[in-house]
């Protein structure tokens, strides 16, 4: 046990000269968690995607076509941004990306409203992107909703029925919407703190992963027979800058571009158990790469396949067993369902307890196969330099070997 | 001529013999596949809601029946026995929505009186909470309209009349580009073709970094460049049509244009992207700098595209950077051609832009190399 402990403090320092020679470690430690996050709120900033470009025919030229065009543009969802002549050139637009709804109402429109027949409007909208198919097609609904109530209203009123009773019974179900825990229902706060999580997880294991490559590159490997020691200890000092940009994401990031948080703490601390969680998995990828260059290469594959497995965006339920299983390897799905839950749903930590209780699982399992493989992988001295590398490696740090502790007073 | 084809042969066997590029060629197809089967289902259904009835009339069960026959609603057996466990259903995510009928549902209709249901969903995750507003909505409005036929029935209204006087304006919608709603082909290729994209950021940097000769020990000549990057383009068509005819098809995501338009769309975007990573590495004075910041761009390329949220939400200096990436032009033609039949003319503007960035982005290399020699020559020069 007392040579672990030495190993884990030899790896501090072996970090600690690393970091004070290799200055690039540092944009991964300070730049990455200050950088990227920045930008992704930035890029979010709107929140909503409001206005989606909408073109129109008019072929009746009523008032009422006049009316529900006026209604329509008037909703925040829609922007009527041009009125093409033909219908190829309509279609133009909407292939172009110009426009993402097409909207023709016929020649007879308001003929055959008025004869007591229905006014058919032809709606295409391109939903190749479905979240602004979404809003251009719920911005329509409503304006067409909204008219047919005030049609509905004055059709009874004209048979006789008083406006005040007309309006009761013009569609007589009415609905009180609650939008729970996210009222704005904007994509900015559902998005953004999940992508801030992944930020925090790629730079544990790329900082890591990128500092031993750096060394091996060199050559300049420390052996040992405590490999997941002394990785452990490297990634200690790492620990730090880690709670450095937790840090930095929620208490100054999160409150200045008004991210979601029901309570920073209980946010800031379960961006620290995914750091710590991810640990291990991070001593893993170390102990496997070749030089600093692996690390960005290979990790960039995980970031986003991590993210949609976690089922934040997409729901868990929806994807195969099997697939659903391998999530559940990932320290992301459950810290990214906790990350939901405190930034909307609930301030205590104790609402996601037992997803808490998942990522200690994890880690353990992590540590479990990072300490197997770091066994296996990791340089061995040779067998008679074996000590004396295990004392040099303390002198003017910690030093609990064996002789300095028995050259101390009683 | 004979230094390209060395460069280019060299190249391509480093990409076949080192161990890193086969494991990072086994992530990116890894990573397309787990893409496909993520969104397997397609479109988002039978979502958990609850009705809590507190009026147990006709129509509360007809809304009830309505609800369950929705192909995006599953109406939870039992349900919650009061509102304090149905928030707590909501928080913990076993519910997607609530439906409280309150107990003067039918009275109020009999009465003449507006009757009002309360819908709460949970909106934590936007899909999930707009999906079952939506179909909560749709049901509501039919059976209040059903309710509002009969009562038009009762004051003498032809039958064949009543629905034009609920409904006057009916919409015929039609979705372009991607008819059935799914969500795997709108998310799938975008995704996988981001992979690609990431894939050839990584692979640009080969040339530069190390084991491969990096020009402050061994410049390369402009054609061993050529070469090089000839290779490269080699290795991102063949992992583009492999993609695209190889495991795309696996999750029934096919290309509804023919090979030629993707086969010239691959190789133009393929050819841009790589000239905007030549571009950095020529621009920014440390090769792993450079490396790190065509990598950075490349992770951000998906969001910056537009294929998730829509670039003209974003603020003006990211439209602008936006504009400038190659995924951009790529993934919005992508989105286009993958899904329904285009010609090549149709696609002109996709083709005009990359061609633009192809050319800003080799003018920017051209012009960078041209002031590093320039300055290496002053330098040179005895004073």
């Amino acid at each position: 046990m007392r040579a672990r402990v030495q190993e884990l403090f030899a790896g501090m320092r072996d970090e600690g000269r690393s970091l004070a020679t290799r200055k690039g470690v540092f944009t991964v430690l300070l730049l990455l968690p200050v950088l990227y996050p920045t930008l992704v709120s930035l890029l979010y900033l709107q929140r909503e995607a409001v206005e989606r470009p909408t073109v129109v025919i008019d072929e009746d030229n009523s008032a009422l076509s006049r009316e529900l065009l006026l209604h329509l543009d008037a909703s925040q969802n829609v922007r009527v941004v041009g009125r093409p002549e033909s219908m190829d050139r309509a279609f133009e637009e909407l292939r172009l990306g110009r426009a993402e709804m097409l909207v023709r109402i016929p020649e007879d429109f308001s003929r055959s409203i008025k004869r007591g027949r229905q006014g058919k409007v032809a709606v295409w909208v391109s939903s190749a992107n479905m979240y602004t198919y979404g809003l251009a097609a719920l911005g329509l609904s409503n304006t067409v909703l909204d008219l047919n109530q005030e049609l509905g209203i004055e059709g009874l009123a004209s048979r006789g029925v008083a406006r005040r009773v007309a309006a009761r019974r013009v569609l007589p179900i009415a609905w009180d919407e609650r939008p729970l825990f996210h009222p704005t229902a904007s994509y900015g706060d559902f998005v953004v703190t999940g992508i801030l999580l992944v930020v925090i997880q790629q730079i544990v294991l790329m900082s890591l992963a990128h500092s031993v490559g750096w060394q091996r590159e060199e050559d300049d490997l420390r052996p040992s027979h405590h490999p997941f020691a002394h990785l452990s200890g490297k990634a200690l000092v790492h620990l730090g800058f880690y709670f450095a940009a937790i840090a930095l994401i929620v208490f100054v990031l999160f409150p200045w571009f008004g991210w979601p948080a029901k309570s920073p703490w209980a946010v800031f601390a379960l961006f620290s158990a995914l750091a710590v969680a991810m640990i291990p998995a991070a001593i893993l990828v170390a102990t496997l790469v070749k030089d600093r260059f692996v690390a960005f290469q290979i990790l960039l594959f995980f970031s986003v396949p991590l993210f949609l497995l976690s089922g934040f965006s997409w729901p868990l339920s929806h994807m195969p067993g099997y697939v659903q299983a391998f999530a559940w390897l990932f320290p992301a799905t459950p810290a990214l369902q906790a990350m939901r839950v405190l930034s909307m749903k609930a301030a205590g930590l104790s609402s996601v307890a037992h997803l808490i209780g998942i990522l200690v699982l994890q880690w353990a399992a992590w540590s479990a196969v990072a300490y197997a493989v770091a066994r296996r992988r990791w340089p061995k001295p040779p067998p008679e330099a074996a000590p004396a590398a295990d004392r040099s490696s303390f002198s003017g740090f910690f030093d609990l070997s064996r002789s300095s502790l028995e050259r101390r007073p009683s | 001529m004979r230094a390209f084809a060395r460069h280019y042969l060299q190249q391509l066997l480093q990409l076949v013999q080192t161990r890193k590029l086969r494991l990072l060629l086994f992530l990116f197809l890894g990573s397309c596949a787990l893409t496909g089967e993520i969104y397997r289902e397609r479109v988002v259904r039978d979502l958990p809601v609850a009705v809590v009835d507190f009026d147990g009339s006709r129509t509360s069960r007809t809304l009830r029946l309505f609800l369950e026959a929705t192909p995006e609603l599953r109406l939870v057996e039992g349900g919650p026995s009061s509102l304090a466990e149905a928030e707590a259903q909501l928080v913990d995510g076993r519910l997607a929505g609530l439906v409280v009928l309150p107990a003067s549902l039918s009275t109020d209709l009999k009465h003449g009186r507006k009757a009002r249901v309360l819908v709460a969903v949970d909106m934590s995750n936007i899909l999930v909470g707009r999906t079952t507003y939506r179909a909560i909505a749709k049901v509501v409005s039919t059976v209040a309209a059903g309710a509002e036929l009969s009562y038009l029935g009762k004051t003498g209204v032809p039958k064949q009349r009543a629905l034009a006087a609920v409904f006057p304006v009916s919409t015929d919608e039609r979705l372009s580009f991607n008819p059935a709603g799914s969500y795997a082909l709108y998310m799938a290729p975008s995704i996988a073709f981001f992979f690609l994209n990431l894939l050839l950021m990584v692979l640009a940097g080969l040339p530069f970094l190390p084991p491969a000769p990096a020009p402050a020990q061994m410049p390369l000549s402009p054609a061993g460049l050529a070469g090089r990057f000839a290779a490269l383009w080699t290795a991102g068509m063949a992992a583009g049509l492999g993609l695209a005819y190889g495991l795309l098809p696996f999750d029934g995501l096919t290309n509804r244009s023919g090979a030629g338009l993707l086969a010239l769309s691959l190789a133009a975007f393929i050819a841009a992207d790589l000239l905007l990573a030549l571009a950095l590495q020529a621009v920014v004075p440390s090769k792993t700098l450079a490396f790190q910041a065509s990598l950075l761009l490349g992770v951000l390329s998906l969001m910056l595209s537009g294929a998730t949220f829509p670039v003209d939400a974003f603020p003006a200096p990211f439209q602008s950077l936006s504009s400038l990436l190659p995924f951009t032009a790529f993934s919005r033609g992508l989105r286009l051609f993958f899904n329904q039949p285009t010609s090549i003319a149709e696609m002109a503007p996709m083709f005009g832009q990359l061609a633009g960035q192809a050319a800003l982005f080799a003018g920017a290399a051209a012009a960078a190399w041209a002031a590093r020699q320039g300055f290496a020559a002053l330098a040179r020069r005895p004073a």
